[in-house]
């Protein structure tokens, strides 16, 4: 019983490092809603949901870092490998394009606020501004 | 001349790769121009491997003593010219052994209007989804391996089998806590191919080309990205009607030979999770085979391929995996046969440098060489005294991508 709850405890201390709580999530403020689901937030970062509430979106990502990581990890559940070779593969047969990607919260804020329908993230202590917050449910 | 031949390009090959490769760096950051007010995403790739063998030359390369004749790249740009409009286009070159010759070839180019997420169409010329990996069989770069299982994408037929020229209709569909459904279809031409391994391994039979092939047909592609986060699960069937003509070198006999129809039906799946990835993938062929005149008697041949394969990225540089790959030319002959079957055991590692370059460095235990007309690597005029039964490769592959 105490491999299993040691096992148990060092698979929590694995998996809570990077946490949804990490990162917020941002939007244009002409963007036309305040929550998303998970999946609906994943499929807008995979590129195969295009469009919220009837106007175009534009997914905006960090280039890396523990923000980038944290983003991943609690709402696309992939790797930034997997992820990269996500676009690559759209890219690489024409199918689609690769997203924004910026250095900074204030580079991704930045973008944000300036291009309609543009959505991201960033650090859970970045000052977000007029960006209109994302409730991910 | 041959030699020379091959060294030339061998030789053309890498100072391409060497010039790509001190450029990566700038490269990478030259990714989009502005034209117009339009943004063009530039991306390219170019990829250079070095294969030997113990037994058998593998590919039309002289891989019993090693060869460096295996260089391709491509180089595409696109827009999002309005909201729902999208252009682009590919430029490919190879030269692999004997195979392309450096030609230039229009890889994709086709204009794409997404109406909706759940509908678009597409037309030009498009990459064919078939399983998991037919529409990127290229792309080295997004996978751990050097060479993805032959015996089911082998690269001597890339030309003939990765694209079409006609029309998609794709989308993806929503299900909610079911996931997701996304969907191609198509119709259209497939290309013939000058420098590729089907006119080699034809011509190989004492046969020549009086025209080039003609393919029409179409197919579907449905994948399932399920509910069980990193899995997805698809199928893909395409059919077509193939027409060439032929003639008997020795006899100066013409003929036609049709294939009516050539069926492939696959079922796939991946899952993808943290820093592990399993795919599988199982395919059947079917063709009939006929020619008028009757030079030959009419056949009808079904096919089998599948493979297993695992990795794990044990570092963020470091991604180490293993595939078996299992093909056999005609289910109704003994599938034991030297020549109607190729069995393939791979293990590869793969180091990622950067992010745009990466290294590989791959073993393969091969078994039979399969049919040798069909275009699986083995080739006789790259093996004029003969075959063994057993060859075992080391295929050491780099590519840059930005």
């Amino acid at each position: 019983m105490k491999i299993y709850g040691l096992l148990l405890a060092l698979v929590a201390l694995l998996v809570a490092p990077l946490k949804a709580a990490d990162v917020q999530v941002i939007a244009n403020p002409d963007v036309n809603v305040a929550a998303l689901s998970v999946t609906e937030l994943k499929d807008i970062f995979l590129g195969s949901k295009t469009a919220v509430g009837g106007d175009s979106v534009e997914p905006v990502l960090r280039t890396s870092g523990p923000t980038h990581e944290a983003f991943l990890q609690a709402f696309i559940g992939k790797s930034d490998a997997a992820l990269r070779n996500h676009f690559k593969t759209l890219v690489f047969t024409g199918k689609g394009a690769q997203p924004k990607a910026f250095a900074s919260d204030a580079e991704v804020l930045k973008y944000v606020l300036s291009t309609k329908g543009a959505i991201g993230y960033v650090s859970a202590s970045a000052d977000t501004g007029s960006a209109k917050k994302i409730q991910v449910k | 001349m041959m030699r020379v031949g091959i060294s030339g390009r061998m030789a053309a090959g890498a100072a391409l790769t060497a010039l790509f490769l001190g450029g990566s760096a700038s490269a990478v950051k030259a990714q989009s121009i502005t034209v117009g007010g339009k943004e063009i995403a530039v991306h390219g790739f170019l990829q250079q491997g070095f294969n030997v063998t113990d037994e058998n030359n593998f590919l039309t390369m002289d891989t019993e003593k090693g060869s460096g004749a295996m260089t391709d790249a491509g180089l595409n740009v696109s827009s999002n010219v309005t909201r729902r409009l999208r252009l682009g286009a590919q430029a490919y070159v190879r030269n692999i052994g004997q195979l392309g010759n450096g030609s230039i070839e229009v890889d994709w180019a086709f204009a794409d209007y997404k109406f909706a997420d759940a509908f678009g169409v597409r037309g030009g010329k498009m990459k064919t989804m078939l399983g998991l990996f037919n529409d990127t069989q290229d792309m080295e770069f997004l996978y751990t391996w050097a060479l993805l299982p032959q015996g089911m994408y082998p690269l001597d037929l890339r030309s003939v089998t990765i694209a079409h020229i006609g029309a998609d209709v794709y989308g993806r569909v929503a299900m909610g806590k079911a996931g997701s459904v996304a969907y191609t279809g198509y119709v259209g031409k497939g290309q013939d191919d000058d420098h590729g391994g089907y006119r080699y391994g034809v011509q190989d039979a004492g046969l020549g080309f009086r025209s080039g092939l003609h393919t029409n047909g179409g197919g579907v592609d449905v994948r399932w990205t399920t509910p069980v986060n990193g899995l997805m699960t698809g199928y893909s069937f395409t059919q077509s009607h193939d027409k060439v003509d032929l003639i008997v070198n020795a006899a100066r006999l013409p003929f036609t030979a049709t294939s009516d129809p050539a069926r492939r039906q696959s079922v796939y799946g991946d899952y993808q999770q943290s820093r592990l990835r399993l795919s599988a993938e199982l395919r059947r062929e079917y063709t009939e085979l006929s020619t008028a005149p009757r030079v030959f008697a009419p056949s009808q041949t079904p096919s089998r391929s599948w493979f297993g394969a695992a990795s794990y990225r044990v570092h963020d540089m470091l991604e180490l995996g293993t595939y078996y790959s299992n093909y056999v030319y005609n289910l109704r002959n003994p599938h034991n046969l030297q020549n109607n079957h190729i069995y393939d055991t791979a293990i590869s590692g793969r180091v990622d440098l950067n992010r745009f370059w990466n290294v590989k460095v791959e073993g393969h235990f091969l078994d039979g060489t399969g049919n040798l007309t069909l275009a699986r690597g083995f080739y006789r005029r790259s093996n004029t005294t003969g075959f063994n039964a057993k060859t075992r490769m080391l295929v050491i592959r780099t590519g840059v991508n930005f």
